[in-house]
């Protein structure tokens, strides 16, 4: 009776490995075909062959190495001025009385109701008021100050969970709470920052809408746009160099995702997020 | 009044709190709570491109629902909606159970590691791949499926460009359908509840499907409603598909609302006209996320 209250180890351990197959089958897919030529990738584009054409990554880089620049430069900023703004204001609301708190906060909250749908245009239309359409600024700013709001909510609730005494001994010793906040808080949360870093780094290098319509110069553009327009443009006929282009897009999420995997599994494992 | 100092003191003595707080609200002011307001404002008047607008009361809204381009985007988006979300619900948790409950901590973790692999890849890849996958005479799909003598050697199948399977195309695309981030956030979920609870269900004599029913799901309803509305808020607003594949064709037949919306702003520049539509799918989206959230409190509490 009692395998059959359990699956079986075996059977559950096939089923997964199966089911990752497929997942990560695209990514193979992505990552043969760019080192293959022309004509292996009509005949064989869907398995691995040798020999390797690395030509191929090298020219997608040629063409896409000024949108990763900028993606690199966008993401960075903007999610540096995010974490910032986030971490200083979810301690606040955690950790300091005052007048209007709760109000406040559901003020912020309330935010992450507003669909992007009623904010889109009127949105667009205020950066060019401001002059800032075609900057990098119209890249940056929309990460400093939305991008907070989510980090708020997740942040809040970890700010809550650290025991008082760890603040308490702190006050005794004279600390005032901006210290308490660079001192205990944010050491404290670097993990799930790590998780919330991630998260708005991969937004910013997915986000295509908003540089499409924002960025008219080329040069300025973040990569998913700019390989929206490059790649289905100029190489859309040759697809082994259109997969180099993914390919290299990806490389620097990879190394994030290589060195930085373990935060994020650990901070989302170790927060409750949930209605 | 009488209440007048006090309320002053409070807020004086609130002052390092507000300044803690003032980066945060002077970004939102500008950049979060303006736009809203100016969109349904602006859901009034003609508004051009270059900024102009002159007030003309409802005749957006007039005209917005005699618009057949706009009506028939509604059930379009609920034919796409509906089905990825109940997918984008179930099977992260699927396969959260499925990680769970594998023993050895050392191939759990593993899973953990290989599932949220394809964050890697930018989504538009993700879907420019897909587009390789249904390519209508060498692509995966087609190619399988002659493989394997279901279709003659020959066929060519369209699956982005005709009218009939564009819809299921478009919910299929993802399979298998795995979110990493979701997986997780499903398994933080059952970390949480505590191996007694889970032991004595097994003494109890509780299959694992039991176990799943009467203890897991009660403990994972506020992830679930959490995925569910967020999947609505997003859902509905989201046309990644038919920018990057299908341009809301063939014909109008993958037009949602929101797409209709970013053509009428960018491409016709009506910006008023995109405000209404904007208004009206923010009325929208929050009568339904506030559906979901009520219906799905009555049957946990």
């Amino acid at each position: 009776m009692t395998q059959y209250r359990r699956l079986p180890q075996w059977f559950l351990n096939a089923a997964l490995v199966a089911l990752l197959a497929m997942l990560l089958y695209p990514l193979g897919f992505t990552l043969w075909g760019a080192f293959k030529s022309d004509v292996a990738f009509t005949a064989t584009r869907w398995y691995p062959t040798l020999p390797l054409r690395v030509g191929n990554v090298s020219s997608a880089f040629g063409s896409i190495w000024r949108y990763l620049l900028n993606t690199v430069f966008v993401a960075g900023v903007g999610t540096a001025g995010m974490l910032l703004i986030a971490s200083l204001s979810a301690f606040t609301f955690a950790r300091m009385k005052f007048f209007g708190k709760e109000w406040l906060y559901m003020l912020v909250l309330a935010l992450m109701m507003i669909p992007g749908a009623l904010t889109l245009v009127p949105g667009y239309m205020l950066y060019k008021t401001f002059g800032l359409l075609n900057s990098y600024w119209a890249l940056i700013l929309p990460l400093v100050t939305g991008g907070p709001i989510f980090g708020i909510f997740l942040l809040r609730s970890f700010f809550e969970s650290i025991p008082k005494d760890y603040f308490e001994a702190a006050q005794m010793d004279g600390a005032h709470d901006f210290k308490l906040y660079y001192r205990i808080a944010l050491p404290l949360c670097i993990p799930i920052m790590g998780t919330l870093a991630i998260m708005q780094i991969v937004g910013a290098w997915n986000e295509y809408l908003w540089p499409m319509i924002t960025i008219a110069d080329h040069e300025k553009l973040t990569i998913a746009a700019g390989l929206l327009i490059s790649f289905t443009g100029q190489y859309s006929s040759n697809m082994p160099v259109t997969f180099g282009g993914y390919l290299v897009a990806s490389v620097p999420l990879i190394l994030l995702f290589t060195f930085t995997n373990r935060y994020y599994v650990q901070g989302l494992l170790s927060t409750a997020i949930k209605l | 009044m009488a209440t007048g100092p006090t309320l002053w003191a409070k807020i004086w003595s609130s002052r390092k709190a507000y300044l803690f707080l003032s980066p945060l609200f002077l970004g939102l002011l500008l950049f979060c709570y303006y736009p809203p307001v100016s969109g349904i404002y602006h859901s009034f008047f003609d508004w051009d491109s270059v900024g102009k607008a002159v007030f003309i009361g409802l005749d957006n809204y007039r005209e917005l629902f005699r618009d057949q381009v706009f009506l028939d985007s509604i059930p379009t988006a609920f034919l796409i909606l509906v089905p990825r979300l109940i997918i984008g619900i179930v099977v992260p948790l699927i396969a959260a159970e499925m990680i769970f409950n594998v023993r050895q901590k050392k191939l759990q973790s593993a899973y953990r590691v290989l599932v949220l692999l394809p964050i890697v890849a930018p989504g538009v890849v993700g879907l420019l791949i897909w587009k390789n996958i249904y390519d209508p005479t060498n692509g995966l799909l087609v190619s399988l499926l002659r493989g394997t003598g279901l279709i003659a050697p020959d066929r060519v199948i369209d699956w982005l460009g005709s009218a009939d399977l564009i819809i299921p195309s478009i919910i299929f695309m993802g399979f298998p359908w795995i979110g990493g981030t979701s997986v997780l956030i499903y398994m933080a979920g059952l970390m949480n509840i505590s191996s007694e609870v889970i032991e004595s269900s097994e003494l109890d004599g509780a299959g694992l499907l039991r176990r799943i029913w009467h203890i897991d799901l009660p403990h994972l309803m506020g992830q679930v409603r959490f995925f569910l509305i967020f999947g609505i808020i997003g859902g509905l607003q989201d046309f990644g598909i038919q920018i990057v594949l299908t341009s809301g064709g063939p014909g109008y037949s993958t037009y949602v609302p929101a797409y209709y919306m970013y053509i009428e702003a960018f491409t016709a520049g009506r910006m008023g006209y995109a405000t209404t539509i904007g208004t009206v799918m923010f009325a929208a989206i929050f009568l339904l996320s506030l559906v979901a959230y009520r219906g799905m409190k009555t049957e946990t509490n």
